[in-house]
């Protein structure tokens, strides 16, 4: 009976400790160091991250960095968010229709009269203003081209293609060669592998961002038509998909097609800058190069890309000061230089010093922040998944009619 | 003296009144919710939104995704429930015979259901990417070397084997338990009476199974309705939305596409579907045990 009692009040005791040891490291932490939270969705970079944080808070030694890293971070934001639970400061693509909901609704701070804005290449944060007021510093900039096995290409005497007819040819020729033209993952799961290559479909052919958005979202109900001059050259341009990537691509992942171009089986492989470290761990045995998405004349390559490591402030943020000087340190050499090295994505941060570095994707970094560079399209989409499908589908079945009825019912909600 | 009273006669609602709490607050409040967002046109993003009356309920209708994908998730739901049943009741007939190692092969057929529907979907997406290809390469089998379930034409029967390769394995179980309640006595004196095996089969092993084939349809007709991860595992639902179930265009239009209000619309059918459903099934199961 005894031993019983003594037991029960043991049990409530530590129940009450274990409770109290919670509130006191909350407590305790709010008193003289202020802590933030900063959501990032560059899963990949998330050691560099770390060790820029590491800096940051030995320089600031007020403040602390809570790091969050999760999987599916996009769903996961959009649930906080909505939920009222938005981090401190969020790493959010400002390309993207979510984003501009959300400055619109008032949910990021207003970084207009920021001071460190100057360290960013002129026009890089405001190209992404919402109703003139920045929400976003775009730190970094992604690009999409065509990462190609250049020690091949020049065993086999090719050239990189200047026009459009130049590359179908240069695919021609691979195809009479035991490679593969093409390193393609043509499955519903890793279709926007190829929103690029769509994209810049339409851009070259119709010359621009805008241009292009006037014939896809701009161009009344159901005005994607088989007869239109743009859809047809379009299709062309898809075609060149057909029946040229490695053996089964309609079922490859993402990583298989990494593979079939890491392995040098197939010798173009159509992707993002994001994807370089993703072939390196590969440890390829040959040299890479990279070029954008000719034109149908010379001088008409292009390349679409947008920010990818972008930062905002949440309005609801309780220590707005401390996330203030935190993206303010991010936009400074220190640290940037440190992301860039190992990154290698063109960089806004006009201090870093990118002179003779990630060589390999100068083809396309190069194009980046001039007019040969479009942001994605999707910029003015409410979304973009459908988009990604009907593509692919379009590259696996080949039904013309059927890729024109799909963009028109996804573009047509947008109308 | 009078709360003393009380609490010894009604002292047993307290415990349900627990669960009753949860299931309102998790699935009650949520699903009214969902019918209310159903209404209207609801991003997800913002706390905004307005009112549109029925138009989301009028945009189903011409709403190409949604009939691909309502005929894919009935004819998916109808090959399973056959498939589990005839499957099932076949491999449990023969592990109800007194053989050698059948004990084995009982816990041998189970074995899948232990296994996660999310790596089930994996492995076989690894098995039709690189083990069947190989295969057919190696046999000179030329249907085999492509990517069954990245064809248009063969992804259904591809996700359906996968579906079945797991789903049967609860089946057989619940047929096995059924099977081993019929009275020994009367399968003997219907051997007696010379009956032959398919005379057993119809006149009184059926009849036993009735109560365990109406359980399994139940299942069977709740998974293939509201079927989701494996598929998403799988192919995600392609090639060109082949495989789109229901609730994996509800996932689609409310997480990737933005269009909360949409998706909740679609939900509300499915779920108006499976209440027709179910309301058929009790009634024509409750004739058949009567």
């Amino acid at each position: 009976m005894r031993t019983k009692k003594v037991f029960g009040t043991m049990v409530v005791v530590t129940t009450l400790a274990l409770s109290l040891i919670g509130c006191g490291s909350a407590s305790s932490s709010a008193s003289d160091v202020t802590e933030i939270e900063f959501f990032s969705q560059k899963k990949e970079m998330q050691t560099t991250l770390n060790e820029i944080i590491k800096d940051f808070e030995a320089l600031h030694p007020e403040i602390k960095v809570k790091f969050t890293n999760v999987p599916d971070p996009g769903v996961v934001l959009k649930t906080r968010i909505a939920s009222g639970d938005a981090p401190d400061v969020i790493n959010v693509f400002p390309q993207n229709a979510d984003f501009q909901e959300w400055a619109k609704a008032g949910m990021f701070e207003d970084l207009t009269d920021e001071s460190y804005l100057s360290n960013l290449t002129v026009g890089a944060a405001e190209s992404y203003a919402i109703e003139d007021k920045v929400y976003s510093v775009p730190l970094t900039s992604n690009a999409w081209g065509f990462f190609y096995n250049k020690t091949a290409f020049e065993e086999l005497g090719l050239v990189v293609p200047r026009t459009w007819s130049e590359f179908e040819t240069l695919v021609k020729t691979i195809q009479g060669t035991d490679k593969a033209p093409f390193a393609a993952s043509l499955t519903t799961a890793d279709a926007w592998t190829l929103n690029g290559y769509h994209q810049l479909a339409w851009a070259t052919v119709t010359g621009g961002f805008s241009q292009a958005n006037d014939a896809l979202v701009r161009s009344g109900k159901d005005g994607i038509s088989l007869a239109n001059e743009d859809m047809k050259q379009v299709i062309e341009r898809l075609d060149l998909l057909r029946g040229t990537a490695q053996k089964n691509a309609n079922g490859a992942t993402y990583n298989d097609a990494v593979a079939a171009f890491a392995s040098g089986n197939a010798l173009i492989f159509p992707n993002g800058t994001w994807a370089l470290p993703a072939v390196q761990s590969q440890n390829p045995d040959f040299e890479i190069g990279m070029f954008p998405f000719p034109g149908i004349n010379e001088g008409e390559e292009m390349t679409v890309g947008a920010a990818d490591l972008a930062l905002s402030i949440s309005a609801n943020s309780k220590e707005k000061e401390a996330a203030q000087t935190f993206v303010e340190y991010m936009t400074s050499k220190d640290a940037m230089q440190k992301y860039y090295d190992v990154d290698g994505s063109p960089t806004s941060v006009t201090a870093v010093d990118t002179d003779g570095k990630f060589e390999e994707m100068a083809g396309v970094t190069d194009l980046v922040f001039t007019e040969k560079q479009i942001i994605w399209l999707q910029k003015e989409w409410t979304s973009e998944e459908t988009f990604h499908h009907l593509t692919v589908d379009y590259v696996n079945n080949a039904d013309q009619q059927q890729l024109v009825d799909k963009l028109n019912a996804f573009f047509n909600t947008m109308k | 003296m009078k709360l003393k009273e009380f609490f010894n006669k009604k002292w047993a609602y307290l415990f349900v009144l627990v669960p009753i709490l949860l299931q309102i607050i998790f699935f009650y409040l949520p699903m009214l919710e969902g019918f209310f967002y159903s209404f209207t046109d609801w991003t997800g993003l913002t706390p905004n939104y307005e009112f549109i009356g029925m138009t989301n309920y009028a945009n189903i209708l011409s709403d190409q995704k949604f009939m691909k994908s309502i005929g894919f998730t009935l004819t998916f739901t109808t090959a399973l429930i056959i498939g589990e049943i005839v499957i099932g009741i076949l491999v449990a007939r023969l592990l109800n015979r007194k053989a050698k190692g059948v004990s084995f092969f009982r816990t041998a057929y189970f074995f899948p259901a232990v296994l996660s529907t999310v790596t089930l979907g994996l492995i076989f997406k690894q098995v039709f990417n690189y083990g069947l290809p190989q295969i057919g390469e190696l046999l000179n089998i030329e249907f085999l070397q492509q990517n069954l379930i990245a064809n248009e034409q063969t992804v259904f029967w591809g996700v359906l084997f996968v579906a079945l390769w797991q789903g049967v394995a609860m089946p057989i179980i619940i047929f096995l338990a059924g099977l081993q309640s019929i009275p020994d006595d009367i399968m003997e004196a219907a051997s007696i009476d010379g009956a032959n095996n398919r005379q057993k089969f119809w006149h009184i092993e059926l009849p036993y199974l009735l109560p365990s084939l109406s359980m399994v349809f139940i299942m069977a007709l709740k998974s293939g309705l509201t079927a989701f991860d494996l598929i998403y595992a799988l192919t995600g639902g392609g090639p060109n939305n082949e495989t789109t179930t229901l609730g994996l265009l509800v996932y689609d239009y409310a997480f990737k596409n933005n269009q909360y209000g949409y998706a909740n619309a679609i939900a509300v059918v499915l779920f108006i579907i499976i209440v027709v459903v179910s309301v058929i099934q009790i009634r024509v199961s409750k004739r058949f045990e009567a």
